[in-house]
């Protein structure tokens, strides 16, 4: 049996092909130097934009399209061509998509069952909104204190700078200590850099670049691993060796002791980590109140206001003066911080003077609608928190919230690691896939939810007779679709594998049928066949079982081997005009012993 | 900043103008490319916590790429679409030789698996083993594709002298 090595030995005569082609990758690669990415602002627009970016300004530009539903959105995102700014705020509101859903489906409460404990820390005195702008309702709300600690990513952080200069926040140290459960810290990995030792912890010095629309200038930062989570520091216009030195004297707190802090710099500010950067939304205190307002069936998740209220210390407002474009205002006759980004949006934090940090961040709003908010805050008493987290709490890990009005739950189903799947469709939209929206909930809380959009519908706007799509999920795929109302069947082909019945469904007004299953397989290429109640073939597309599991050899292909190994799956062509025609089933021996090659060259 | 946020900076920095050009290779539009690159790093993100303990997250954006180049390819009124928003805006292209430009139009009219195979081993330098996982099938099979892609390649490319021998 040919060995899965990658030595591929010589295949002959393809010595110049190879020649070629290598010049020709080479010559591409440069090209995309020069092309994609055109500095490190938009590099890290795949990267740093989406982690950080959770949130963008609204945008009268067309973002059509939903993601492939081979994508695992965690709401009805979308990215779309257009300018680089088009495409990072759209990723921003990608990532707005993912923080909401950190901040409410994708955390475990505590007690996951049952309704949420109204008498806990954030049961009286939490400000809500008398007024919020025209469209924007609760979404999510969660008390902070019944987030279960196996889901709580918490940050503290202490900023030191020269209270004494010009503008202190020019040059600063800050130590974050960043607490994480034992599953995330164990598979902590720094950025990459330099190793160095701090305090004896292998730790990593990398260069901060500064041109983060976040960061107010270079510097270094070393990061390592603790018990616990991470350890921290970062220097904002210092040199390598002062971060060093402050990185040296790190206290438990945290905090840096005098003597690893330059003359004249004291601490400016400490408090929780996501104070320091609101719109990040991933920072949960161990207390507090959190309220998301999104725009109903909006579906982008470009426009959204959160109001967070925590313990914390009084300096804790002044963390967002870290922010490069931030400033010291009044709200609420007291002193407070706004921080402004043109991706991330607008935020405003003040101290409350029972000891809670408030902070409002928004985007898809002017500045001064967001004041409207800060200033029509009032307390509120215990029973509306209680009918605010009953009707906004994220449900229990493991269940789906309610469908939405107007559409239905088609199918649904559970997956190996315990959580489920759903099919919902919206029959108004017409029968096609782009009616159709998969959603997972994982036993431990997380959620996510696609939509499928782009019919294969021709030009004169008939859907065709079968559109199958699937998507991963643990343990294998859900794949679904939609099949025209003379399909008996719908059976998902590959060579070397049993077919497998996929599970049809009515949907009500709709002369298509849903189809959809959990396939528990992985890595695999199929053919989804329909077929009339005679046995008649009515349609067939090709299927990517895309999985997340690692990709395994099919352990199960066909044993009439000659001995080459796996099975080669059926090769299909789709025309642009939505035909599907496919080749004979062959098997995978017979073309290999006809066709293979006992080996390809590799340079 | 959290560091799965600082772990998946760090990946997307390095994978994306790789996984342009392999887009690229197998669209030849740059604008689409970048999308489908785009549409992958952020399923990625999306997914993070997930994709980022694989073994090889880089195999799975190329996965995900790949599935989406397919879609591309198959889905007439998405392209259309996609066409007409591109017209709109500024254009930049990939500026080759015409003969590297000849030898990724080939490519892309390989069968599906056979173009990404071949791009993924010339372009991304990947061994088979790779690109077993990044197509999600069998590393024989991936020798298969690989060596009907090059022979076609240099029968199209006039190649084919040395390679007849090769040939059945």
């Amino acid at each position: 049996m040919m060995d899965d090595t990658d030595d591929l030995g010589a295949d002959e005569g393809l010595d110049e092909l190879d020649r070629h082609a290598r010049a020709a990758a080479s010559a591409l690669l440069a090209q995309m130097e020069r092309l994609v990415d055109d500095g490190d602002e938009i590099d890290r627009s795949a990267g740093a934009e989406l982690a950080a970016s959770p949130s963008a300004p609204p945008t009268d530009e067309s973002v059509p399209d939903a993601p492939d539903p081979h994508v695992i959105p965690l709401g009805k995102t979308r990215s779309r061509p257009g300018s680089r700014t088009r495409r990072r705020r759209a990723l921003a509101g990608a990532a707005a998509v993912a923080a909401l859903v950190v901040a409410g489906g994708a955390i475990a409460l505590a007690d996951g069952e049952g309704a949420p404990d109204v008498t806990s820390g954030a049961a009286g005195g939490a400000l809500l909104p008398v007024w919020l702008p025209d469209g924007l309702e609760p979404l999510v709300a969660v008390d902070l204190s019944r987030v279960a600690p196996t889901d709580r990513l918490y940050g503290e952080i202490a900023i030191y700078g020269d209270r004494d200069a010009t503008d202190p926040w020019a040059e600063t140290l800050a130590v974050t200590h960043f607490v994480m459960p034992e599953e995330s810290a164990g598979g902590w990995q720094p950025d990459d850099g330099e190793t160095v030792t701090v305090a004896g912890h292998d730790a990593t010095l990398s260069e901060i670049d500064g041109l983060d629309s976040d960061s107010r200038g270079p510097g270094w930062q070393v990061q390592w691993h603790i018990e616990d989570g991470q350890m921290g520091v970062a220097g904002t216009n210092m040199t390598r060796d002062e971060v060093l030195v402050a990185a040296a004297n790190v206290t438990d707190g945290p905090g840096i002791a005098a003597d690893g802090l330059p003359a004249g710099f004291t601490e400016l500010a400490r408090g929780p980590l996501d104070a320091a950067a609101p719109t990040l939304g991933i920072s949960y205190p161990p207390a507090g109140l959190a309220v998301t307002y999104h725009v109903p069936d909006e579906g982008d998740g470009m426009t959204m206001l959160h109001i967070n209220q925590r313990p914390a210390p009084a300096s804790a407002v002044d963390l967002l003066l870290g922010s490069a474009d931030s400033e010291a205002i009044t709200v609420r006759g007291t002193h407070a911080v706004v921080s402004r980004d043109h991706d991330r949006g607008i935020a405003v934090q003040w101290a409350e003077p029972e000891g809670q940090l408030v902070t409002v961040w928004a985007a898809g709003f002017t500045e001064q609608a967001v004041l409207q908010v800060v200033e029509r805050l009032r307390p509120a008493d215990a029973g509306q928190i209680e009918a605010l987290l009953a009707e906004h709490a994220p449900p229990p890990p493991g269940e789906f919230d309610d469908v939405a009005a107007g559409q239905v739950e088609v199918a649904s189903g559970a997956v190996p690691d315990g959580g489920r799947w759903r099919v919902v469709a919206d029959p108004a939209a017409g029968e096609s896939m782009d009616a159709l929206t998969i959603e997972h909930v994982s036993a431990d809380g997380g959620s996510s939810s696609g939509s499928s959009s782009g019919s294969l519908a021709d030009t004169a706007g008939v859907p065709p007779a079968l559109e199958v799509w699937s998507d991963s999920t643990e343990g294998g795929a859900v794949v679904y679709g939609v099949v025209a109302a003379e399909a008996a069947t719908v059976t998902l082909e590959a060579a070397g594998h049993e077919p497998v019945s996929l599970e049809l469904h009515t949907v009500g007004g709709w002369d298509h049928r849903v189809v959809a299953s959990f396939v528990p397989r992985s890595g695999l290429e199929a053919v989804a066949v329909a077929r009339a109640a005679d046995g008649r073939e009515v349609a067939r597309t090709i299927v990517y079982l895309e999985s997340l599991d690692p990709i395994l050899p099919d352990a199960t292909s066909s044993g009439a081997t000659d001995g080459l190994g796996a099975a080669l799956a059926e090769t299909c062509e789709t025309a642009l005009d939505g035909t599907v025609s496919c080749s004979s089933i062959v098997t995978e021996n017979r073309e290999m012993t006809v066709d293979a090659p006992a080996s390809i060259d590799r340079e | 900043v959290a560091v799965a946020d600082k772990t998946f900076e760090a990946f997307a920095r390095r994978q994306r103008r790789p996984l342009v050009a392999f887009a690229w290779s197998l669209t030849g539009d740059l604008g689409v490319a970048e999308d489908l690159a785009q549409d992958a790093l952020q399923a990625a993100w999306q997914g993070w916590d997930r994709v980022g303990s694989l073994d090889a997250p880089g195999a799975w954006v190329r996965r995900a790429v790949i599935n989406r180049a397919a879609g591309h390819a198959r889905r007439a009124g998405r392209e259309h679409r996609a066409l007409s928003r591109l017209a709109g805006r500024p254009t930049a292209t990939v500026e080759l030789e015409p003969t590297d430009h000849r030898f990724w139009d080939e490519v892309r009219n390989l069968p599906d698996r056979q173009a990404q195979a071949v791009a993924l081993y010339y372009l991304e330098d990947c061994s088979v083993a790779e690109i077993a996982e990044a197509l999600g099938c069998a590393a024989a099979t991936v020798r298969v594709h690989l060596h009907r892609g090059r022979q076609a390649l240099a029968r199209a490319l006039g190649l084919e002298a040395e390679a007849k021998e090769g040939e059945r």
